[in-house]
């Protein structure tokens, strides 16, 4: 999928675990856990809103677009 | 909430019809051998003609109880509440399918019937009612299948 969560990245910079994240977003660990191993589908604004108020960075911080020919070299 | 109530309701029907191709499947698991004993009984005395058309009647029934079979199963996992699930998905789909060949099974039987020993079972009204309802299961499962995506998107939307 072009779309790359670096949602890992950005919890490790900040020292945060997951549970934690899921907890101050108001999610389930499950559904976290599907959005940072890449197996979500769509992400609401609001969830997208939560993490990132939580997490203090911006959208493009978390989500990376990379073109599938850019993914096929890698 | 309108949604659950729905699906509610979906499941209370679900419970019913469930009931009732329970009592069918009973019928039929009875039923088979009830016509297979008398016509192994009677098997040497037969002639050829009547040998074969007493061979269709139980072969036939084995179809109908396996369409009963699936389409219980289908209901049953409605009553459940799995709606929009593969396994859900399939026994419908299954079900239309053997109502498909059971149409088939009953059209080749009774055309041979009819062309070499002069016997036809043949409604006159029957204008492939077996093959519509079949592809009309075949057809609601392949839209079922769709709804099935879509829920597997919702549910995989953070």
């Amino acid at each position: 999928m072009p779309i790359i969560v670096n949602l890992d990245v950005v919890l490790a910079q900040r020292k945060m675990r997951l549970n934690e994240l899921a907890q101050a977003v108001d999610i389930t660990p499950q559904n976290l856990s599907i959005l940072k191993t890449g197996k979500a589908r769509a992400i609401r604004f609001s969830t997208l809103e939560a993490i990132c108020q939580t997490l203090d960075c911006q959208p493009g911080e978390i989500l990376e677009f990379r073109p599938e020919t850019a993914i096929k070299k890698l | 909430m309108k949604n659950y109530q729905n699906k509610a309701n979906i499941v209370r029907v679900s419970k019913i019809i469930r009931y009732i191709l329970f009592a069918g499947l009973v019928v039929w698991i009875i039923g088979i051998p009830v016509v297979l004993i008398p016509i192994v009984a009677m098997w040497s005395r037969a002639v050829p003609a009547s040998r074969y058309l007493q061979c269709g009647t139980p072969l036939t029934m084995a179809m109908c109880l396996i369409v009963n079979l699936k389409l219980f199963r289908f209901f049953d996992r409605l009553k459940n509440g799995h709606l929009f699930d593969a396994q859900t998905v399939g026994n419908l789909d299954n079900a239309g399918r053997w109502w498909v060949a059971l149409w088939f099974f009953e059209t080749l039987f009774f055309g041979i019937s009819h062309t070499f020993i002069q016997f036809t079972n043949a409604n006159p009204l029957d204008f492939g009612s077996g093959l519509f309802a079949g592809l009309t299961l075949i057809f609601v499962a392949w839209l079922l299948k769709e709804a099935q995506e879509l829920q597997q998107e919702q549910e995989l939307t953070v």
